[in-house]
């Protein structure tokens, strides 16, 4: 078996192994899965072509990680560049297909409305469980920059739960403190 | 609300299925192959483009490398000054150089009696071949 046989099994594995995964992580940046899948697809060309460079099983995770982060957070900013437009109607929140817990469905959508990079440093801090070392290796910032991002998105979240929810809020936001 | 709460929802979310994955594993490799395939072509573009450039310059500086500079301008012949006499003391006037040339042989015309501008050279070689 030629060496290149064998580089396209190893990476076709791993594409196997791990593609739902990331796809979901990609899910929470995004808000939705078409642009999950894309960014997924996106991380994984980037991945084929550094293959050869990554030698061992947790490199190619955390590699594909930040791959996945960076292509969503340019992905954020190339979309606004080009397609945000100034308008007095309040934005869109996806529609959950599923019942979901009440509180979580309403953390979820608010989660949607978090600026990019805040929801980025959520994502990988709460749902990757990286340490803040990590997360900051990632996103490409320093310790601190993580720091400060994880504690405005919480901010911003609870800002638009309130926001969301108007008189409710408190009290569902009590009642979350007790899931 | 805190981060508890926001991992607890990241892990409902988790449970919950979403739409089947469209990407297959070959179908990535084949993504990855055309992307390496044309980022192969860019790099070769690139090296032709950069390699016309050099030779481009280098055609256009080579010719200015070996051109001859431009000929200095030729300093003013000497000539005596003939308006103060060298010798104040008049001597017997010398035939003239038509008179002196070989008939045949006419002088420039418009510069009877002056000198040649080349004290040395010889009238064969000034003024022509004589007639045998």
């Amino acid at each position: 078996m030629t060496r290149r046989a064998e580089r396209d099994d190893a990476f076709r594995e791993y594409v196997a192994a791990r593609a739902d995964a990331m796809r979901f992580t990609a899910y929470l940046l995004a808000g939705d899965w078409h642009t999950a899948e894309d960014i997924t697809q996106t991380a994984f060309v980037k991945l084929y072509l550094a293959w050869d460079r990554i030698d061992r099983r947790d490199s190619v995770d955390a590699y594909l990680r930040r791959i996945v982060t960076r292509t969503f957070l340019n992905e954020q900013r190339r979309t606004w560049r080009h397609r945000e437009r100034l308008t007095d109607a309040p934005p869109d929140v996806p529609a959950a297909p599923d019942p979901m817990p009440e509180q979580r469905m309403l953390i979820w959508r608010a989660l949607v409305e978090v600026p990019p990079k805040q929801r980025a440093a959520l994502v990988l801090r709460y749902w990757e469980d990286m340490s803040v070392a990590q997360a900051a290796d990632v996103l490409g910032c320093s310790v601190g920059n993580v720091k400060s991002q994880c504690a405005r998105g919480l901010d911003t979240l609870r800002a638009v739960l309130r926001r969301q929810i108007g008189d409710d809020a408190d009290r569902i936001l009590t009642e979350g403190a007790s899931w | 609300m805190n981060e508890h709460d926001l991992a607890a929802t990241f892990a409902e979310l988790r449970t919950r299925p979403g739409p089947p994955l469209a990407l297959t594993p070959d179908a990535l490799l084949d993504a990855g192959r055309r992307a390496r395939r044309r980022r192969r072509t860019a790099w070769a573009g690139g090296a032709v483009a950069v390699l016309c450039g050099v030779v481009v310059a280098l055609l256009l500086a080579l010719p200015g490398a070996h051109r001859s500079p431009e000929p200095a301008p030729a300093p003013p012949a000497h000539r005596p000054d003939r308006s103060v006499p060298a010798d104040p003391v008049p001597t017997q006037p010398s035939p003239s150089r038509s008179q002196a040339a070989p008939p045949g042989v006419s002088p420039s015309p418009g510069s009877p009696g002056s000198t040649p501008a080349s004290p040395t050279a010889s009238p064969s070689s000034s003024w022509g071949p004589t007639r045998p």
